[in-house]
């Protein structure tokens, strides 16, 4: 493994942050930086669904992350980094939590995905809207309390409405959502783990 | 006559909850669905901002289920909608009222922030109640962070408003055991001080942040130095008795490897269980999300005091390894109860009385805190399972 590659997955945040900057000193391009940084990221979220990482390990692991980018945000508006995907992402109407939703979007950011993230308590109508000025091949749906359940269920009927659900895959995510909420609100995808959700993306990209 | 009924019947659901406390076999598997006030409000037609400011329309809602669901064996955690003229007193700001504010309409909702910096924690050791009283309140409530005498007057407001929804709660508990013949679950409140320490202080990224900077010593010390006040939490105006018991819900655990388990959550909160229970407390713990990676530990805590309430988990593998330990409590998924059918929550109710209940020690509840959407039907479907399959 990259010696990189090797510090973010051992979560080294300073060897990281140092090792980024000597690799922009040498010149190397931000692709292969970036590309190193991600197989990190990559085997971070192997090691949380193994369940050798939790939790805190995975957001040290987005932290360390965005700390790479900020430092490469310089030169990275001129480099050609190419994304797998693009999500649009946002907390359901009628429910404000965010920790979960962000754990995922900077996961995702991390494998690769070009996130657009609406925020919390988003109505139906701005995320049918996005979906038609964005055009995002996925919509990542979150929520905390079972009381979003209905939410879901609204903004996926808006989205059919629209005649724009067969432009998106659908993935809900957060601790209460169930393959039976997956299959009443007609998603694609269900899962209460940012990590398995970052996979999940991969294969609905693939669908 | 009628109150003599009802005297019956309050014995009768007490020795089925007590027994099972002591995994011993009741006449049937209990029942205690896991309602804090948001679905019964709902059940009756209230909204939650109704029912927060107007206890007595709680109270009217909650007496409808007893009416209606007479198979239920305790009100779980009757007045776990709060009050929102205390809120409103102290002027709350990161806790999002049910109809007060914005997005919460259904279920209050806490505002996933952070009050407490990096660098205050040799403060919070130093002296936590100053820190808590002085810091924190003003920090989380904007009227008691007012200059003197208006955060004064503001405390003394929120203060006597507490007290006399305490004082209504207490009331109805008697009342309710006359009128009803029911028992209320939840006899008082603390939380592991690791969980206070990340829920009310710093905040769930921040700390998980901490445990990876922070030297050990720091949150162990921190955890150690809450510890007192967490008791204090519990005893403050409730009678120790194993009926009815303290509740402790947990957050942090499933969250955090083995490892950081075995360091910082479990000592402090084993602690807390043991100086309860040598008090003469009953506990019930409610294992959130998921607790399979620190299951085993649950084992070392007193026999036959502690309720484990569980989310999800493998109930067969939970009796097997600390059935003999803990009652176990728990884990029907919501969502069965909001889309199933009769056959599936027949189904389930089954799965979890033939793998859990055989030699006592298991009470029938749900996987989540019920919110307004899980349906009546639904819920009758369930209380004739339990009845239909629950006997010993
Ligand atoms: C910690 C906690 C609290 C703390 C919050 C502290 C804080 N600083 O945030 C406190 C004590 C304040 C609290 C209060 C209450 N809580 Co609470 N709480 C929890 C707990 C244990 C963890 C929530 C959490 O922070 N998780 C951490 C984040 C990172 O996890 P997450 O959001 O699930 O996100 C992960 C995945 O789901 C996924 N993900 C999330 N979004 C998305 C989106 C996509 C697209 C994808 C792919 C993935 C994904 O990625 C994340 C990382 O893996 C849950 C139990 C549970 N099972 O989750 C109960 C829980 C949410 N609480 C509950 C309740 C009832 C309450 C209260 C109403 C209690 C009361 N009577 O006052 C209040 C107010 C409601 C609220 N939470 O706002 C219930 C809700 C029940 C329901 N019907 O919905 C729960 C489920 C507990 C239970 N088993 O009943 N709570």
């Amino acid at each position: 493994m990259e010696e990189l590659t090797k510090a973010i997955v051992e979560l080294e945040n300073e060897k990281v942050t140092k090792m980024v900057k000597d690799e922009l000193v040498k010149g190397t391009a931000v692709e292969e930086i970036v590309e190193k940084c991600r197989q990190g990221m990559e085997i971070v979220g192997q090691k949380f669904s193994k369940g050798e990482y939790f939790l805190p390990e995975l957001i040290m692991a987005g932290e360390i992350f965005n700390s790479i980018i900020e430092i490469i945000r310089p030169v990275l508006a001129e480099a050609k980094t190419n994304t797998v995907g693009k999500i649009v992402l946002a907390t359901v109407q009628n429910d404000i939590h965010d920790i979960g939703k962000n754990v995922f979007k900077g996961f995702a950011e991390a494998n690769g995905f070009d996130v657009h993230d609406l925020g919390v308590d988003v109505d139906p109508e701005t995320i049918v809207n996005t979906i038609k000025n964005e055009k995002p091949d996925i919509v990542g749906l979150s929520c905390l309390l079972t009381s979003a359940f209905d939410s879901i269920e609204n903004t996926i009927a808006k989205i059919k409405e629209a005649g724009v659900r067969d432009q998106v895959k659908i993935i809900i995510g957060g601790a209460p959502v169930s393959e039976e909420l997956k299959d009443w609100s007609g998603a694609d995808a269900a899962t209460r783990s940012a990590a398995e959700g970052v996979q999940l993306c991969k294969e609905l990209l693939k669908k | 006559m009628a109150e003599n009924k009802n005297l019956k019947l309050y014995e009768e659901r007490l020795n089925r909850i007590v027994k099972a406390m002591q995994l011993e076999e009741p006449d049937r598997v209990p029942l205690i669905p896991p309602e804090e006030g948001y679905w019964v409000a709902a059940y009756a037609g209230y909204s939650v901002a109704d029912v927060t400011y107007d206890y007595s329309l709680l109270a009217a809602a909650w007496e409808k289920a007893f009416t209606d669901f007479p198979e239920w064996d305790a009100a779980y955690a009757p007045f776990c909608v709060w009050s929102g003229p205390m809120f409103e007193f102290a002027g709350i700001t990161q806790f999002a009222l049910a109809g007060k504010d914005g997005a919460a309409q259904k279920m209050h909702q806490w505002k996933q922030v952070s009050c407490m910096s990096e660098d205050e924690y040799d403060e919070l050791i130093a002296d936590p109640y100053k820190f808590l009283l002085e810091k924190i309140l003003p920090r989380r409530c904007k009227e008691l962070g007012k200059p003197y005498p208006r955060n004064a007057m503001a405390f003394g407001k929120a203060f006597q408003e507490f007290l006399s929804w305490l004082g209504y709660w207490g009331a109805k508990g008697a009342e309710w055991k006359e009128k009803f013949g029911m028992p209320v679950l939840a006899g008082g409140f603390t939380e592991a001080p690791i969980d206070f320490l990340m829920d009310h202080l710093r905040g769930f990224k921040e700390f998980s942040l901490d445990l990876r900077k922070l030297p050990k010593e720091t949150i162990i010390r921190a955890c150690e130095a809450l510890l007192p006040y967490m008791i204090k939490w519990a005893t403050t105006g409730t009678r120790p008795a194993l009926f009815p018991p303290i509740f402790i819900p947990l957050h942090f655990a499933p969250f955090i490897s083995p490892d950081c388990f075995k360091e910082f959550y479990w000592p402090t909160f084993k602690k807390l269980v043991d100086s309860l229970v040598e008090l003469g407390y009953g506990v019930i713990i409610y294992c959130e999300s998921n607790w399979t990676p620190h299951l085993a530990y649950l084992k070392e805590l007193p026999k036959g005091k502690v309720i484990a309430e569980f989310e999800t988990i493998d109930m067969k593998e939970a009796k097997k390894l600390i059935g003999d330990t803990v009652c176990l409590m728990g884990n029907l998924p919501y969502e069965l109860l909001v889309y199933g059918t009769k056959e599936k929550i027949e189904d389930y109710t089954k799965k979890l009385i033939d793998e859990a209940a055989p030699g006592g020690g298991f009470i029938m509840s749900a996987d989540k805190i019920f919110g307004e959407n899980v349906n009546p039907k639904c819920m009758r479907y369930w209380c004739e399972a339990v009845v239909k399959y629950g006997q010993y």
